[in-house]
């Protein structure tokens, strides 16, 4: 694809109701021509009604949807040039694959010669070569995807929808397409906006998440601005594998844990706290004194268990809150374990330690 | 920052959508419209006039006149047992169908939907032929010499009665099937083991479960023979045993509108009232839906 | 089932009740090429000479032609009318087309005889009776919630974003609904159609009324003649339509299959 479509997308004060439900409560966002931004948040929490109405296929109740510079809040899907993959691939099952990736490019009434030079070289793209003549039924989840993935870019789009698109796939097969969809992204330089409720693909594959929840985005950012800084306790609930423990505030940058005074990197937001601590941040230590740039707490030991590359042991603090550390589990960690009911100490870094306001 | 325009604008496209649904099921609403509730209409109307002059004449008549209410009542009482006789042919039927092999139930629901496909008027033909003075039965009780004289089968109340319950044992089969078909074999071998016998097993078992199948079937039948005319009119012999003879005989023969309207009527609103009577356990939808 | 006998009982009732049900349709059919005027059992003979009356009678085929017409020209009609109206039902959020849902029922939970009368006294006001658009109204209007039903069913399992997919792939709302979704709710539109085809065929009590002079349908002749004599001839045509009806069903049934295999 020689001169890139894609445009910059912009929401501005999106609301949608249904009767007395209030699906969307003003959503604004603005993403970059190019970007890759997922919409990530609980089933429920409005992602996927903004996905629709990004896409035309629902009118907002109020607000606007910019392509570029084109207020196209009113303009069918037809007419927005937009590439989409559904959850369930929507693949017309009467079609086969090359008429179903060529669907688009009958639409537009292109020159027969040409379609057929394009439904080759997307099928390539997707290593679907060959696979033309096959119909939709005999295809694998795998391939269905790429169809529709090759489907949605064939006819050079501004935009690219993709809602759950992977969720239908195992694990193994998921990650290997969420590789994928990131290289077709740095390949196309497509402007993507993408459904998930799975934090991970969300982390792994976007330029920037944005977590939403009862109908409004609560943050916005990059993948590690996300994981370090989450804004509240739902987004460091939601995003990465935590524990919320209420800690008191102390200080301006200080909270207190039990006995435990923890210094933070930040200045505290005002409120009531709780502190998010994340498994794999925590780390074994001795009884030396605490380097500087340092948090230390207590806890006993409880269950070990064994998850393959790492071992998950509880621990529970002083006050009664039980939190997880996570070991790496090869062998030079091996005289380091620690025994079930055993008092240990840990020490966490204080750019790591995420207090973060907690909300009603 | 609402945006005033804006909004105005959405509103108008939500409009506009609403209003292209609108045209598109129009057509269909005039169609009934027309040609279902203009008649209705007019049959209402009718119904309240004598003369030119507003009446109750004709209502009055359905409650004084032995013919008029008798009709009524010998209507129900054909319908009701049409839909009994469906039951206790209807029920063997869909129990076997369902407990059988797919092979089985296959065919047996197959045959059942025979009958269901092939006209009601050559039904009730096939009948004629199989009751006349010379048909089929009586030439078997003769050559057997149960019976030295044909009897007359054909052209009475009991030939009316075999030839509905023939033409309604599939609507009362297709909804008893679907009921039954669901309850898990495993339940009726549970009840056998808990040391039931079989008329206990069918007592707390079976019947509770397919209960709502039965009922749609029942009602379904009693609707639909309710207004029944065909078969009372070819195989009644010329008598006037159900309210739908009275109405053709009221317009047809002795253009008396206003009375059979007033018959009509009368019939539409015990459907109606039967329809609205179960709505709340059997959506009307469904009932339809059978048919 | 533990106790072998109330199960042999289950199958000799059903056995006894199938053949209640199918035996006096085998017999019209077997009646149908008897050699003799009388309607003895089992003919005395086997002949065509009643096809032979039946296709050879200027006023039975007259009758037939026009039974066929008027099928094929009410179904022309309520296919796409119902078809129409089940869409709008299927996507639009509007209360009001929910409550008007039931309207498209009413002609089904009307019955017949009802129908018949009023239609007759209006037709005579406007002078529609024993006319062909009269009689392809009627039915259409008859045969309509056939179509409404058994689409919407079709349209309800039908997943909607596939027609979303469409349009965002270029083409309109009505281009949308010939190429992607018409093609995949096939066979409830011609089970509809199938429903209505065979439904207007067969309409007798309404062609009673409303029938009639040279708009003879033929179930109407059936139900004259039926009333003065037992014709032999009646079997014949009675096999005839048994066997239409059958190839109907049966291809239609035929045709989803394959369908569904492919």
């Amino acid at each position: 694809m020689t001169q890139s479509n894609f445009v910059p997308v912009r929401l501005q004060d999106i609301t949608k109701s249904y009767h007395d439900f209030q699906a969307l409560k003003g959503v604004s966002l603005d993403i970059a021509a190019g970007e890759f931004v997922s919409i990530l948040g609980p089933s429920g929490s409005g992602k996927t009604t903004l996905l629709q109405i990004i896409g035309g296929f629902t009118r907002p109740s109020a607000g606007r949807v910019f392509f570029g510079d084109a207020d196209v809040t009113l303009l069918p899907p037809q007419k927005r040039d937009i590439g989409v993959v559904f959850q369930n691939y929507a693949l017309f099952p009467h079609l086969s694959v090359a008429e179903n990736i060529a669907f688009p490019l009958r639409a537009r009434k292109t020159p027969p010669e040409r379609i057929q030079q394009r439904v080759a070289r997307a099928l390539r793209s997707v290593d679907l070569a060959g696979y033309g003549d096959r119909p939709i039924a005999n295809l694998s989840g795998g391939q269905r995807q790429r169809v529709a993935l090759a489907r949605a870019i064939v006819f050079e789009p501004r935009l690219i929808l993709m809602d759950e698109p992977l969720s239908a796939l195992d694990k193994n097969l998921r990650e290997a397409m969420q590789m994928e969809l990131r290289s077709l992204h740095a390949e196309l330089g497509a402007t993507i906006i993408y459904v998930t409720h799975d934090q991970r693909e969300a982390l792994t594959m976007s330029d920037r998440v944005a977590v939403m929840k009862a109908g409004r985005i609560v943050q916005i950012d990059t993948p590690r601005g996300l994981y370090s800084r989450p804004v509240n306790d739902f987004v460091a609930d939601f995003v990465g594998e935590s524990t919320l423990v209420p800690v008191e505030r102390v200080g301006v940058r200080a909270v207190r844990l039990g006995s435990a005074v923890l210094g933070c990197p930040r200045d505290l937001a005002p409120g009531q706290l709780c502190i998010a601590l994340q498994a794999e941040t925590l780390l074994l230590c001795g009884d030396e004194p605490a380097e500087p740039g340092t948090n230390c707490l207590e806890g006993t030991v409880g269950e070990i268990v064994f998850q393959g590359e790492s071992l998950k042991a509880s621990l529970a603090l002083q006050g009664g809150a039980e939190i997880a550390i996570r070991i790496p589990s090869h062998h030079f960690n091996a005289r380091a374990l620690p025994a079930s009911g055993s008092q240990v100490r840990v020490k966490l870094h204080v750019e790591d330690t995420v207090v973060v306001p907690v909300t009603a | 920052m609402t945006d005033l325009p804006m909004e105005d604008a959405i509103t108008r496209a939500e409009r506009a959508e609403q209003r292209g649904y609108l045209l598109l099921f129009l057509p269909a609403l005039l169609l009934v419209g027309l040609f279902l509730g203009l008649p209705l209409g007019l049959l209402a109307f009718q119904s309240l006039r004598e003369g030119d002059a507003f009446s109750l004449v004709h209502y009055a008549r359905i409650f004084e006149e032995p013919i008029y209410w008798r009709t009524y009542a010998d209507t129900l009482r054909v319908s009701l047992w049409v839909t009994l006789l469906a039951i206790a042919l209807g029920f063997p039927l869909a129990y076997a169908a369902a407990i059988a092999s797919r092979g089985w139930s296959t065919l047996i629901l197959a045959l059942v939907m025979l009958p269901f496909w092939t006209s009601v008027l050559v039904r009730t033909y096939a009948w004629l032929v199989v009751l006349q003075r010379k048909g089929i039965v009586n030439s078997t009780l003769i050559a057997l010499g149960i019976i030295e004289q044909p009897l007359s089968l054909s052209h009475n109340y009991t030939a009316v009665l075999i030839g509905m319950v023939h033409v309604m044992v599939p609507f009362m089969v297709f909804p008893l099937y679907a009921a039954i078909s669901k309850i898990p074999a495993e339940l009726l071998q549970a009840g056998h083991s808990l040391g039931g016998g079989a008329f206990h097993v069918f007592r707390r078992v079976l019947l509770p479960l397919a209960l709502p199948g039965l009922f749609a079937g029942s009602v379904l039948v009693f609707i639909l023979c309710l207004g029944f005319y065909l078969t009372p009119e070819l195989l009644g012999g010329g008598k006037t045993i159900m309210v739908s003879s009275l109405v053709q005989r009221n317009v047809e023969l002795y253009l008396q509108f206003g009375a059979a309207s007033a018959v009509a009527m009368m019939l539409l609103m015990i459907v109606m009232l039967i329809f609205w009577g179960v709505d709340r356990i059997l959506p009307v939808e469904k009932i339809v839906g059978m048919r | 089932m533990t106790s072998s006998l109330p199960r042999l009982l289950l199958w000799i009732a059903t056995g006894a009740i199938l053949a209640f049900l199918v035996l006096p349709i085998g017999i019209v059919i077997i009646m149908s090429f008897s050699d003799s005027r009388f309607l003895t059992f089992p003919p005395p003979g086997f002949s065509w000479r009643w096809y032979a009356a039946y296709f050879g009678d200027r006023d039975w085929m007259d009758a037939t032609l026009n039974s066929l017409l008027l099928a094929s020209l009410s179904t022309l009609i309520c296919v796409p009318v119902g078809t129409a109206a089940a869409y709008a039902a299927n996507v639009s959020a509007s209360p009001l087309l929910r409550r008007l849902q039931i309207v498209l029922l009413t002609p089904v939970m009307v019955p017949v005889i009802i129908l018949a009368a009023g239609l007759y006294m209006v037709y005579a006001q406007v002078g529609l009776n024993a006319t062909k658009l009269g009689l392809v109204c009627a039915f259409s209007m008859m045969n309509l919630p056939y179509v409404f039903i058994s689409v919407l069913a079709g349209l309800r399992s039908f997943d909607m974003n596939q027609e979303n997919v469409a349009r965002s792939l270029g083409l309109g709302r009505f281009a949308a609904f010939v190429k992607v979704t018409l093609p995949q709710i096939r066979p409830s539109v011609a089970t509809g159609a199938l429903f209505a085809f065979i439904g207007a065929l067969d309409e007798t009590v309404v062609s009673i009324f409303i029938a009639g002079g040279e708009n003879q349908t033929l179930p109407r002749r059936m139900f004259m003649s039926l009333r003065n004599e037992i014709d032999p001839t009646i079997a014949a045509i009675s096999a005839a339509l048994i066997t239409l009806s059958f190839a109907l069903v049966v291809l239609s049934s035929l045709r989803s299959k394959t369908r569904q295999g492919a």
